[in-house]
């Protein structure tokens, strides 16, 4: 394992979340996309972490973070596709258009 | 040392206050209790900001900083909360508006709060992993906020886009602070500092920069990335759309500032001509935008993108006006988009919020109507009101950089706002209504706060002090 | 100048390479607008026995955020942990282990006040 492979991994991960996020129609799935570009991030900072020449701790500690903070972001965008599920009875992303955006 | 974070801390002391007066306190009018409760801590706060020296440095355990800079920006957060705080006391009643009453005052509060402590944050940060915490605290209650009205589908909508878009600026910046972090070997902004003035151009450092700039555009609704922003505005609450049109946005343009005028000065000329591009090209279209509309708050929605086009502008300027002009200019948007949501406050008790809703305002409301249209002449720049001194400033920023055809273009695109503000003038005046009106009712909070916002839209553009003193503190 | 050569030799590059993967998947794919498949929770993999629709109730959804809660502090508590000792020996400049004690009482007033609203809400009656 070197550096490179693992940024490529991590490259590889975020572009399919990317991608994911655009086409996937559930919104469940976005949602898993959206964790994947996340987890993305987190190998990045590990990878500089133990490779890289500076503060290995920071490095290390900013993953503990973004995990902390994806679960709330993930605990909010549940609760709210649960209150939709119970009104509209439909998780597909492309029937969002009653804002006409 | 420590008044100087005292409001700060006071923050989400007093937002837990006002979630355990709900738990532990049985009332009848518990609503009107949770809201002044709050209304007078966050009062006391802005007192204590006002209270602090401007001039002087002060770093809580390293990472946090404060100056006259951040309490300037803590000043606007903190004063667009207490008029949010105000305006949603008047939904929180009944008839208070025609989607209904806005239910869990107590939440709705101190998820304001946490949110405001989240835009501190930001401003204050020495170091990226508080950058991101804070931007996300400012960000997440923010996306339950939007849903607040949760029997409405549209609002679960608005919420739902709002999510998807906000997760994907948070992978977007984290992206461009692990090529930081893999370029610097530290998060810390004067580590960067020193990385950047030795190799300016190392390419893994400008594709973080790129990926956080680009997360940024997201965050200002800056144009190829602005279409998440009507959608959310009309989808939320009104006091959440004031409080996103202000506060937000100024959370977004502080992170900017700190950014540019932080760790990344020594690279800032980089960033000029993008920002002016993007900058000409939001206030076109927002300004084309705004002119299709018939609802307001997604009028309130684009003509907010066209704002932030405006003040993005004086950023390219890069000279010493850029950040004072931004501040005022900040101040004065701060004031005349809470008059103009007060006065949407108002209409909204008991028909829609749309256009056609202003008609006979007039004939109604002749002093609410005279607001109106000087809250409207100040957003599109006319002397002698505040929003014509701030726009000079704005685009006399842009100008010492000696972009003068982005000017001329940013003063044309002014010229042709003023047309959609009088479009909803036209409404208020001369438009008859198709059916009898009921009658208006103001309460004294909505009175009061629509004269003190007046008196700051008129005031602030003539007395030649106050824009001299942001000035001297930043300049 | 001829190092800027291989820039908009790139730039078409991946135009190209983006347009022609969306392209390609549009002509390779058929649309189904709205099939059962389509709906479903997952996509693919087993199919389900007996109705999906399986309601579960709402409580155990709040549980798991208040697992949430303590789950989240544990992560939190690593890094404290981490600097904990350095700062005891006094290695790092201007912390104090008392500085260190009243962040982490602070962290836990927030956390056990959520967990005291949950409370009061109601949340965690069994019923």
């Amino acid at each position: 394992m070197t550096l490179h492979r693992l940024l490529l991994l991590s490259a590889v991960n975020f572009c399919l979340g990317m991608y994911g996020m655009v086409v996937r129609r559930n919104v469940i799935c976005v949602l898993m996309a959206m964790e994947l570009m996340f987890n993305a991030v987190i190998i990045n900072f590990i990878a500089f972490a133990h490779y890289g020449n500076g503060h290995a701790t920071e490095g290390s500690i900013f993953p503990i973070f973004i995990i902390a903070v994806t679960a709330c972001e993930m605990a909010a965008a549940l609760a709210i596709i649960l209150t939709m599920y119970r009104k509209m009875h439909k998780l597909d992303v492309h029937r969002l258009d009653s804002l006409n955006g | 040392m420590l008044t100087f974070v005292t409001p700060d801390m006071l923050l989400p002391i007093l937002a837990l206050l006002v979630l355990s007066i709900d738990l532990f306190i049985e009332s009848k009018n518990k609503t009107a209790i949770l809201f002044d409760t709050a209304a007078a801590g966050v009062l006391l706060i802005i007192v204590l900001l006002f209270n602090l020296p401007h001039d002087q440095e002060f770093y809580y355990l390293t990472n946090y900083k404060v100056d006259g800079l951040r309490l300037l920006f803590k000043e606007i957060f903190a004063i667009s909360l207490f008029f949010t705080i105000l305006l949603g006391k008047g939904y929180a009643r009944k008839n208070g508006n025609w989607r209904g009453i806005l239910k869990y005052d107590s939440e709705f509060i101190a998820l304001l709060i946490f949110c405001a402590f989240g835009m501190f944050c930001v401003v204050s940060a020495q170091e990226l992993i508080t950058l991101f915490i804070g931007l996300e605290l400012a960000t997440i209650p923010m996306y339950f906020l939007t849903a607040y009205y949760k029997k409405d589908q549209s609002s679960l909508e608005g919420a739902m886009k709002y999510i998807i878009m906000g997760s994907l600026t948070s992978a977007l910046v984290l992206l461009g602070y692990s090529f930081w972090y893999g370029a610097v070997g530290c998060l810390r902004y004067e580590a960067i500092l020193s990385f950047v003035q030795t190799n300016p151009d190392n390419p893994m450092f400008l594709a973080g920069a790129i990926f956080v700039f680009a997360a940024v555009c997201f965050k200002l609704a800056m144009v190829p990335f602005h279409m998440w922003a009507p959608d959310v505005y009309q989808a939320a609450p009104t006091p959440v759309t004031a409080f996103l049109s202000v506060a937000s946005k100024s959370t977004a343009i502080a992170f900017v500032i700190t950014l540019l005028y932080g760790p990344l000065a020594p690279i800032r000329h980089v960033f000029t001509y993008p920002l002016g591009i993007l900058a000409c090209i939001t206030m076109t279209v927002g300004n084309l935008g705004a002119m299709r509309q018939y609802e307001l708050r997604r009028f309130m929605a684009y003509s907010s993108i066209a704002q932030a086009g405006y003040i993005m502008l004086a950023l390219v300027g890069n000279g010493k006006m850029a950040v004072p002009s931004i501040i005022y200019y900040l101040f004065i948007y701060l004031a005349t988009n809470f008059c103009l949501f007060f006065i949407i406050s108002v209409i909204g008790q008991k028909r829609p919020e749309e256009f056609a809703s202003l008609r006979g305002l007039a004939k109604q409301s002749p002093a609410l109507a005279g607001i109106l249209v000087l809250c409207l002449f100040s957003l599109a720049g006319i002397p002698p009101l505040a929003g014509f001194t701030g726009k000079f400033m704005l685009f006399a920023s842009a100008a010492e950089g000696g972009f003068y055809g982005l000017v001329i273009f940013a003063a044309l695109n002014s010229t042709v706002s003023l047309y959609y503000y009088l479009l909803l003038i036209k409404e208020a005046y001369i438009n008859k209504p198709e059916e009898d009106l009921e009658s208006l009712e103001i309460t004294f909070t909505q009175s009061f706060s629509i004269a003190i916002l007046t008196l700051a839209v008129v005031i602030l553009g003539l007395i030649p002090w106050f824009s001299s003193i942001i000035t001297k503190i930043v300049g | 100048m001829e190092n800027y050569t291989i820039i908009p030799f790139m730039t078409v590059l991946g135009i190209l390479f983006v347009a022609g993967g969306m392209i390609g998947s549009w002509i390779l794919s058929y649309s189904s607008p709205d099939n059962e498949h389509k709906n479903l929770v997952y996509e693919c993999g087993e199919l389900t026995i007996g109705q999906t629709h399986v309601r579960f109730k709402v409580g155990y959804y709040i549980f798991a955020l208040i697992f949430m809660i303590f789950d989240v502090e544990t992560l939190f508590l690593f890094p404290c942990v981490r600097i904990y000792n350095d700062v005891a020996n006094g290695l790092i400049a201007g912390l104090s282990i008392s500085t260190v004690m009243v962040e982490l009482v602070v962290f836990f007033v927030i956390l056990a006040f959520g967990l005291l609203y949950a409370w009061r809400k109601g949340v965690l009656k069994w019923s």
